[in-house]
């Protein structure tokens, strides 16, 4: 898998950590998990009708109505899934992550669903609010293995490109525009929980070790005290890049 | 037996669903058509003493026991919610046939007429909606009704109107059989969505046409003698194609035939509810009042709310319908489009001689109102352009001290929210969280902002466009910002600039420091 380096997705998420750097000063490691997990997203029109989430979701899923039937529809207060009858969830830690802007969801929805079910995914799930769709994770899909997500992300990718990025702060870019990208749950937590909580614990050991320094400097140096662990570049799982 | 011997008993479908507000649960039964009940955790608990048989004395004294209180007090306030438990079949007679479980009366894999039933779709107490395939892989719906008081009525009435409509605007009949308690239609199935969701995922040209085909469909029911009855947008479904089918005639009148009619909902037109709130019968359906509820179905679906605000209990929400006049567009956060907004005024005037002579003449005023020319709205300030200057590595994050930092917080969600700016978000929760969450202070009354964002509420409820134009005004004299001003969200350049933004959006606008906005 080609990981893009100087991605639009690498650029944002390093503004993001440069934000909460300078963020250090005033607010502790949870604010600053906080706003690196949110960052990326979009306010929800607060008239947005509740239902309205839920429409696009049935809509996009009734022409593969008969491939569907083979996955469990699972609904929760915030998210909409498909899980396969045959499924292993406690193997589906590689994540896919498909981020476009709100107003190109409904397209982007009907084609997600409809690769989703060609390429047998094995589990996946979209938000089932407005604020689910306007978050930067609004659609997440679930594979046993690094390699099929790969596929499966390179196909998402091929068939979204002409249409706009919203992008997933702290995931790997996956093309060119940053409407697909990749993550993988450790030890049953959500990647980017995973990651966003090691930048925030980061930044503020930088802040701790020198009061005086500058946002840029404690952002680098808590990416450096990262790098063994993770790829603080292209966040992408498993590349490990040094900084 | 008197009613003080007779054993009560919870019945095995009550379904609870716990609210936000401690102790509050929402109990309902399923396969029921009466609406949730929401109960306190008092009463909550004396339901409770119901889970075994016991009489109203028994559960009385039992919860009065366990709660150190006083029976004849608890029997005083809990009486009238015993009476409406027991009214709507959540608290049943032990032993009587009514207190068991409720089982579909079909199974998956059966044969209906020529339907092989799939899916349950809905299984109520006196009705079941099923899927079904046909012969030759066609698809149907499977309606069975067994409705001991009102099947043979509902069912008569149905095939009346769907033999009259023949398949134009409605599905059509495949298959039927009678019963004393109503009877089994097989029906080509509609795959749709109800019409309000097929407006939620339209645009505005997409909402405008979806309007116009409902008006047709009720216009050529109408033309062949046939009037629904029970207009609502889950009795009218949207196909992928947009052709718009009507459902569920149980209560259609067909050349003038008796119906009974619905006995509530905001679909109701003004005499019903004059009736209703005088405790009369309800006058006759006809062509005129259907158009009413037809009007506040399309005011729905074009303006993205009803009509009147009836989010008040019955008897203020039927007053409402018999007497109110429908909000502006404006005020439910819809633009405004006055030539439309007249159009659907005269549907829904309450004096029904002021009406259209028809739902087709009103289909053509709606549709010559569509190419009206917009109105035209002053444009917004591009406030993303300058909100660079509010970022980390600026002056205004190397100065601010936690007051300032909540006005730049405020503004930032607000224009986060008004504009669904994504730098604007990200910078919000930013200064949020370094304000920890703090507001600015509300305005003094009658200070400028005080006094457009007053205009601005009236705006929103009336429609009136000279409201909005004092708020402007206010505006306006509060000038733009540039990035030297220091951030303040009650007077200057960027509170001008926040209030323009804010005369966009009348039906949301949130006065600084008002909580929840």
């Amino acid at each position: 898998m080609p990981v893009e380096t100087d991605g639009r997705l690498a650029r944002l998420t390093a503004r993001a950590v440069g934000r909460a750097a300078a963020l250090t000063a005033y607010a502790g490691p949870d604010a600053l998990a906080a706003f690196c997990y949110r960052a990326g997203a979009t306010a929800a029109h607060p008239r947005t009708d509740p239902r309205w989430a839920r429409v696009l979701v049935d809509r996009a899923a009734r022409p593969h109505r008969t491939a569907l039937a083979a996955y469990r529809r699972s609904r929760t207060e915030h998210w909409d899934g498909w899980t396969a009858d045959d499924a292993d969830p406690a193997v589906l830690v590689h994540k896919v992550y498909v981020s476009p802007t709100t107003p190109a969801v409904p397209v982007a929805l009907e084609r997600v669903v409809a690769v989703a079910a060609r390429l047998g995914v094995p589990s996946w799930k979209v938000g089932a609010d407005a604020a689910g769709l306007h978050r930067a994770d609004k659609m997440v899909l679930y594979l046993p293995a690094a390699q099929r997500a790969d596929v499966v992300a390179q196909a998402l990718a091929d068939e979204l490109a002409d249409l706009p990025a919203q992008g997933v702060l702290f995931s790997g870019q996956v093309g060119a525009s940053g409407i697909v990208s990749r993550g993988e749950d450790v030890g049953g937590q959500s990647w980017r929980a995973v990651v966003c909580r090691a930048v925030a614990l980061a930044l503020a050991d930088a802040r701790a070790a020198d009061p005086t320094a500058t946002s840029q400097q404690v952002a680098t140096d808590a990416l450096a005290s990262l790098a063994a662990d993770l790829d603080v570049v292209t966040w992408y799982p498993g590349a490990r890049v040094a900084a | 037996m008197s009613v003080d011997q007779l054993r009560y008993v919870l019945h095995p479908d009550v379904e609870q669903v716990p609210m936000d507000s401690p102790g509050e649960v929402l109990v309902a039964r399923r396969g029921s058509r009466v609406p949730p009940q929401l109960l306190s955790g008092d009463a909550m608990a004396l339901l409770a003493c119901f889970r075994e048989p016991a009489t109203l004395v028994e559960a009385v004294l039992a919860y009065s026991r366990s709660a150190g209180v006083d029976p004849l007090a608890t029997l005083d306030e809990a009486f009238g919610v015993l009476v409406a438990l027991t009214r709507s079949d959540v608290l049943v007679v032990a032993d009587a046939a009514s207190s068991n479980a409720l089982h579909a009366r079909h199974q998956v894999g059966d044969l209906v007429g020529p339907a092989r039933l799939t899916e349950p779709v809905r299984v109520l107490t006196d009705s079941e909606v099923w899927r079904a395939a046909l012969p030759g892989g066609g698809r149907a719906v499977v309606k069975v009704v067994a409705d001991e008081g009102h099947g043979a009525g509902l069912v008569t009435r149905e095939l009346a109107a769907l033999e009259r409509l023949s398949g134009l605007v409605a599905p059509r009949l495949v298959w039927t059989e009678r019963t004393p308690a109503g009877g089994t239609l097989v029906l080509e199935e509609v795959d749709g969505d109800p019409a309000d969701l097929a407006a939620l995922a339209a645009d505005d040209a997409g909402r405008d046409l979806l309007a116009a085909r409902v008006l047709d469909a009720y216009a050529d029911a109408h033309a062949l003698g046939v009037l629904h009855g029970d207009v609502h947008p889950g009795n009218v479904l949207v196909e992928a194609d947009g052709h718009v089918a009507l459902i569920d005639f149980g209560l259609a009148r067909v050349d003038g035939s008796a119906a009974p009619r619905t006995a509530g909902g905001e679909y109701l037109d003004p005499q019903a509810a004059d009736a209703l709130l005088r405790d009369e019968p309800s006058p006759p359906l006809d062509a005129t009042a259907e158009q009413y509820s037809v009007a506040v179905l399309v005011f729905t679906l074009l303006a993205g709310a009803p009509p009147l605000d009836l989010e008040c209990e019955r008897t203020e929400a039927l007053r409402r319908i018999a007497t109110g006049r429908p909000r502006p567009f404006v005020g439910v956060g819809a633009p405004p489009r006055p030539a439309v907004e007249r159009a659907l005024r005269r549907a829904l005037a309450v004096d029904p001689s002021r009406r259209y002579r028809s739902v087709r003449t009103f289909r053509d005023a709606l549709t010559r109102a569509f190419h009206a020319p917009p109105v035209p709205i002053p444009p917004t300030p591009d406030l993303t352009a300058v909100l660079g200057c509010l970022d980390t590595d600026g002056d205004t994050w190397a100065t601010a001290d936690g007051d300032r930092a909540a006005h730049v917080a405020w503004l930032l969600e607000r224009v986060a929210t008004l504009t669904g700016d994504a730098l604007a978000h990200d910078l919000a929760l930013l200064w949020s969280a370094r304000c920890s969450h703090a507001s600015p202070p509300a305005p003094r009354p009658g200070t400028p902002v005080a006094r457009a964002h007053h205009a601005l509420a009236t705006h929103a409820s009336t429609g009136g466009p000279a409201a909005l134009r004092r708020a402007r005004a206010v505006a306006d004299r509060m000038g733009v910002p540039s990035p030297d001003e220091p951030v303040d969200v009650l007077a200057g350049g960027w509170a001008g600039a926040l209030l323009r933004l804010e005369c966009a959006h009348p039906a949301v606008a949130a006065q600084p420091g008002a909580r929840g906005a």
